[in-house]
């Protein structure tokens, strides 16, 4: 049985500040004894998925996470104040809704604490016109708050949601919608401003909106339209403490504050890892990573990855970077509307869709635009009051900042305050009533830090890179290795970098599962199938 | 035999200023009741090279222009000033090259007045610091000029020579093996670093040159000569303009002795040496239908002309679905020309001078060239698409400029001593004010330009300007209607419009909805250019 008790795990993930280590007694518990068939390097969403699946069919887990709590970029902690439960990443588990793990409820995750809350209304854009565009859970409501302010725009926004519920890739009228830009798309089906901003800025900004291939995204509101942007009770987190109580429930051993720092070669073949506290474990069967590529190849001889799979590493580019701050507050953002005032739990700020098309050019040139800054306001506590003391609120704020500088990254540590200023100034402007003396505390991520707290997001790419064509589908993270089999027999990769690629999908997790278990002889279904039959 | 002179058609199409339409008396005499296989509407040299391969299986050939002369985008005429030979819109002919047209000749064009020259330096480039790099036909001496700037990029660029030359022939020797992709989903076999081309050409340019070049300028210089295509090296898939030298370095940059149109002239001459009748001012508005088939074309001045075999248009898909009635094309069909975009627009700005620009040289001098090539830094490719939604001309900063003389290398186009100089690039088409605004501003913003050029050739001071001819993005829809909202290609030639979805997807085969009805020119694949 693991080394770890529930209730210090939980302790440890649902409530340490990021400082904190409480694990460390438990970490320093040499485990090198045990035998196991699987090490998991790193506990993200993704491997605990990959994991959860293996010990469900019976292998047996060792995961080693490098900080002191799993999770990730799915985690929640108390970043500002004591009792305010803030998500250090990652908020709405949209994609998730879509994984069989959820939809199918194939390992019964509610068993181990995961509930969601669907907010509503899902989304709201407000303009310092007055105007405003609000998505609500019914379809017919969102259409009328379109055609509020435009008919032809309403009748879009319902076209694009039919066509939605047919996307089908390879179909005629995909083919072409898909390769174009999002920029495009929504250009040509609406006429408003307004409406083309929320279109642009409610799916979150992962490539420009210009750049060809971009088209799916502009179908994403409707995905959103679909599930809402689903919540877990209590924090983004509880997704990876089920996940891991799960693990634990199936004789699987998690550790923190265990950094792999290279893995045990034999033969040519991956055999174990060996952490920065001198322990090594060895896995009788694979060694499963998340490890970022970029640092993953420093961790076995060069020569053992190939010219071509370190060609790929090499051109590997990192994504647009968000900037991140978090609030403890009194009250929740409250905005203008027609006869009242609406605290949703998503909002979004962009001045006008061009704002948008800045993105690369600034990115490009390393410049901090702080020019009207577009930003996701996200207020968990409105839908969720579990997660700060009674009538108190979290809120984050996610702007887009280049992790580079033309003074380097490190710049970041002088400027980060101000930027995070003018941030909050410019929302101040939507929601006068968030005045000074209404914030408790404040945590500011600059991309560098979001780098420090968990080194996969390298360069910032909290999704792992860019997830562009030359880094999607068969070239995620790159031609010839997208199949989460490794150059380096006996190690498998999962998480952001592989395919479908970063956000909280939990489809490289379940992927990577599907390969391991086919290549270890068995199949999820199979192993599906027998837990069922066990349970009848 | 054709109703038209050779002599009268070479003369119109070599030399005759737009404004003149020396063929209208052939044109109306010509409302022939011969007979034809074929009615091709539209003369630009693709549907001329298509007419051309026909004519020479011996079906009978008529070809209808709707400007005076024949070309398209492949036209040579004086603008500016009797004696002065303006390439109107193209100018340099790499891509012919490997079309097996030329590369096999297979139809001996060269008997038809069409001869090529190579320029030497093929590309130059300067920037504000005197720094220069000029792209000589000799590997050695274009890896010196590197090395000028950077060692380590003269040296990557040697390195990638040969790389792009064995993958290239490798994909040529095996057309099947899609780079980066065999059987089991792993690196092309027989494609040499097959993982890393097909990474390299779906990343964007920008991207690319950043991780192959450790200099910026040299970035710029790359990214600059691979915005030839106006598809902006920022987008994704552009990956492939990081090796717009690499290319031009191997292959050179040849321009047709007398003109861009000696390819048109030469394909009209082979034309008519193949009893085809060419005939120009018949702009066709509408397609002849019977039983649901295409068999013939109505041109604006009320002919028609019947077709017994096949009509072939290289009119612009956004014109052509208006030459039919509507449900002939079938709503997929209608729908992909609706989603087709425009590119990032064409200007060209034309000048008889009594100088070629003379660029001074760090090391001493001046030097000339057929072709060079201006942008301040990479990052400046990625401002294209911004300025292009917002419709704004950006000049505190130009965009890539494009400067040819072709008159250094082929001194038959101008009156001896004299020159010409062409200055193009893109700005948007669809500026905040409308299209119609260009009429107001196209003079200042050419002046801007030539301004802009004089900081690198400052020998051109405004006496050695004899006359201009000044095509806006607007001006070049208007002079030639395929050119679609300025695209001089067509249309942007990106994922959503390139190889089997150009011009849509379904109809890539160049077979039209409407039977008898066949597409050619830059809406088809590859597209244009």
């Amino acid at each position: 049985m693991s080394g770890i008790t529930r209730r210090g795990f939980v302790k440890g993930a649902a409530l340490a500040p990021l400082a904190l280590t409480q694990l460390k007694s438990v970490a320093q518990r040499p485990a090198t004894s045990e035998r196991f068939d699987i090490v998991v390097a790193g506990a993200g969403h993704n491997s605990l998925i990959t994991a959860a699946y293996l010990a469900k069919a019976g292998f047996r887990c060792v995961v080693l996470e490098g900080r002191p709590t799993v999770g990730g970029d799915v985690k929640s902690a108390q970043l500002t104040l004591r009792g305010f439960q803030h998500d250090t990443c990652s908020s709405a588990h949209n994609g998730m809704q879509d994984n069989p793990l959820i939809r199918d409820n194939e390992l019964n995750l509610g068993d181990y604490g995961l509930e969601y809350i669907f907010p509503d209304p899902v989304f709201h854009m407000p303009f310092l016109d007055g105007a405003y565009v609000t998505q609500w859970r019914d379809p017919e409501r969102t259409i009328a708050e379109f055609a509020k302010i435009s008919k032809k725009d309403g009748a879009a926004y319902r076209r694009m949601w039919k066509e939605s519920e047919t996307m089908q890739p390879t179909a005629k009228f995909w083919q072409r919608r898909l390769a174009m830009s999002h920029w495009e798309i929504i250009r040509d089906n609406f006429e408003d401003d307004h409406c083309r901003a929320f279109m642009l800025a409610c799916p979150w900004l992962q490539e420009p909106a210009q750049y060809p291939m971009t088209g799916r995204v502009a179908y994403s509101p409707f995905s959103q339209q679909r599930h809402s942007r689903p919540l877990p009770k209590g924090g983004s987190g509880k997704l990876t403490e089920a996940l891991a109580r799960f693990i634990e429930a199936h004789n699987g051993v998690i550790l923190t504050n265990k950094p792999v720092a290279r893995l045990i070669i034999e033969s040519g073949k991956c055999a174990g890892v060996e952490c920065a506290d001198g322990s090594a474990y060895r896995a009788d069967k694979a060694v499963l990573s998340t490890i970022h590529i970029k640092h993953l190849v420093d961790m076995a001889p060069r020569d053992l990855w190939g010219q071509d799979f370190i060609d790929g590493v090499d051109t590997w580019q990192a994504e647009c970077q968000m900037f991140s701050t978090n609030y403890a507050t009194t009250e929740p953002p409250i905005y203008a509307v027609a006869g009242g005032t609406l605290s949703p739990v998503h909002s979004q700020l962009l001045a006008s869709p061009e704002r948008a098309l800045r993105f690369a050019y600034d990115y490009a040139i390393r410049a901090v635009n702080v020019e009207d800054p577009p930003q996701h306001i996200i207020c968990c506590t409105v839908a969720d009051p579990t997660r700060a003391p009674a009538g108190m609120h979290t809120i984050k704020c996610v702007a887009y900042q280049p992790y580079d500088l033309k003074q380097g990254p490190e710049h970041w540590d002088n400027i980060k305050e101000q930027v995070a200023d003018a941030n909050l100034r410019y929302l101040q402007r939507f929601s006068p009533n968030l005045t000074d003396d209404k914030i408790l505390e404040r945590v500011v991520y600059s991309p560098l830090d979001l780098e420090r707290m968990n080194p996969h997001n390298w360069h910032g790419s909290c999704h792992g890179g860019a997830q562009g064509p030359s880094q999607s589908g068969a070239m995620r993270p790159m031609p010839g290795w997208a199949q989460y089999r490794m150059p380096i027999p006996g190690l498998y990769q999962t998480g952001g970098t592989t395919a479908p690629g970063g956000s909280v999908t939990g489809m490289p997790g379940r992927n990577a599962a599907t390969v391991m278990l086919k290549d270890f002889g068995t199949s999820i279904e199979e192993v599906l199938r027998k837990s069922a039959s066990k349970a009848s | 035999m054709s109703g038209i002179t050779r002599r009268g058609f070479v003369k119109g199409a070599a030399l005759a200023p737009l404004a003149l339409t020396p063929f209208t008396s052939v044109a109306q005499q010509a409302a022939t009741p011969e007979r034809f296989d074929i009615v091709v509407a539209g003369a630009g040299h693709n549907s001329l090279v298509c007419a051309a391969y026909l004519a020479k299986a011996g079906y009978k050939i008529l070809v209808l222009e709707g400007r005076p002369t024949i070309g398209g985008g492949c036209k040579t005429a004086e603008v500016c000033m009797r004696g002065f030979k303006e390439d109107l819109c193209s100018s340099v002919h790499a891509g012919i090259q490997s079309n097996p047209l030329l590369r096999d000749n297979e139809l001996n064009l060269r008997d038809y007045g069409l001869e090529y020259i190579d320029p030497d330096p093929v590309m130059y480039t300067q920037f504000s610091d005197g720094s220069s790099i000029a792209l000589w036909r000799d590997l050695d001496r274009t890896c010196a000029e590197y090395a000028r700037i950077s060692k380590k990029d003269a040296e990557t660029f040697r390195r990638l020579v040969a790389e792009y030359k064995a993958y290239t022939e490798a994909m040529a020797a095996n057309r099947s093996a899609a780079p980066g992709s065999n059987a089991s989903g792993g690196p092309a076999t027989g494609i040499p670093r097959g993982g890393i081309w097909q990474r390299r050409l779906a990343m964007s340019g920008y991207d690319l040159v950043r991780e192959l070049f450790e200099d910026d300028r040299i970035r710029a210089f790359h990214l600059a000569a691979g915005h030839f295509s106006a598809v902006p090296g920022g987008d994704p898939g552009t990956g492939g303009q990081a090796f717009s030298l690499i290319g031009q370095q191997i292959s050179g940059r040849p321009i047709p002795k007398g003109g861009s149109g000696m390819l048109s002239v030469a394909l009209g001459r082979f034309l008519e040496a193949h009893n085809a009748v060419v005939l120009t001012n018949k702009p066709v508005t509408q397609f002849m239908i019977e039983g649901g088939k295409c068999v013939g074309v109505r041109c604006a001045d009320g002919s028609s002309y019947r077709a017994e075999k096949a009509v072939v248009s290289t009119i612009h898909i956004k014109h052509l679905v208006d030459m039919a009635p509507r449900d002939l094309w079938g709503e997929e069909f209608l729908e992909g020309v609706r989603l087709f975009q425009p590119e990032h627009a064409m200007f060209s700005f034309h000048y008889a001078t009594k100088e070629p620009p003379k660029y001074p040289l760090a090391s001493g001098g001046t030097i000339s060239t057929c072709e060079a090539v201006f942008m301040s830094s990479p990052e400046r490719i990625l401002r294209l698409s911004y300025d292009n939604a917002r419709g704004e001309v950006n000049l505190d900063d130009p965009p890539p400029l494009q400067v040819v003389s072709a008159t250094v290398p082929d001194p038959s186009r101008a009156p001896a001593g004299f020159h010409t100089l062409k200055l193009e690039g893109t700005l948007p088409y669809a500026l905040k004010e409308g299209p119609k605004h260009w009429d107001n501003i196209k003079d200042d913003v050419a002046e801007g330009l030539l301004n802009y050029l004089r900081r690198f050739a400052p020998n051109l001071t405004p006496d050695k300007i004899l006359a201009k001819f000044l095509e806006s993005p607007l001006d070049i829809e208007r002079m030639n209607p395929a050119m679609w909202r300025g695209s001089a290609h067509h249309g942007a030639n990106n994922p959503a419009q390139t190889g089997a979805m150009r011009p849509v997807p379904g109809w890539a085969q160049y077979r039209m909805p409407i039977s008898g009805l066949y597409q050619t020119g830059a809406c088809t694949a590859p597209g244009g250019s």
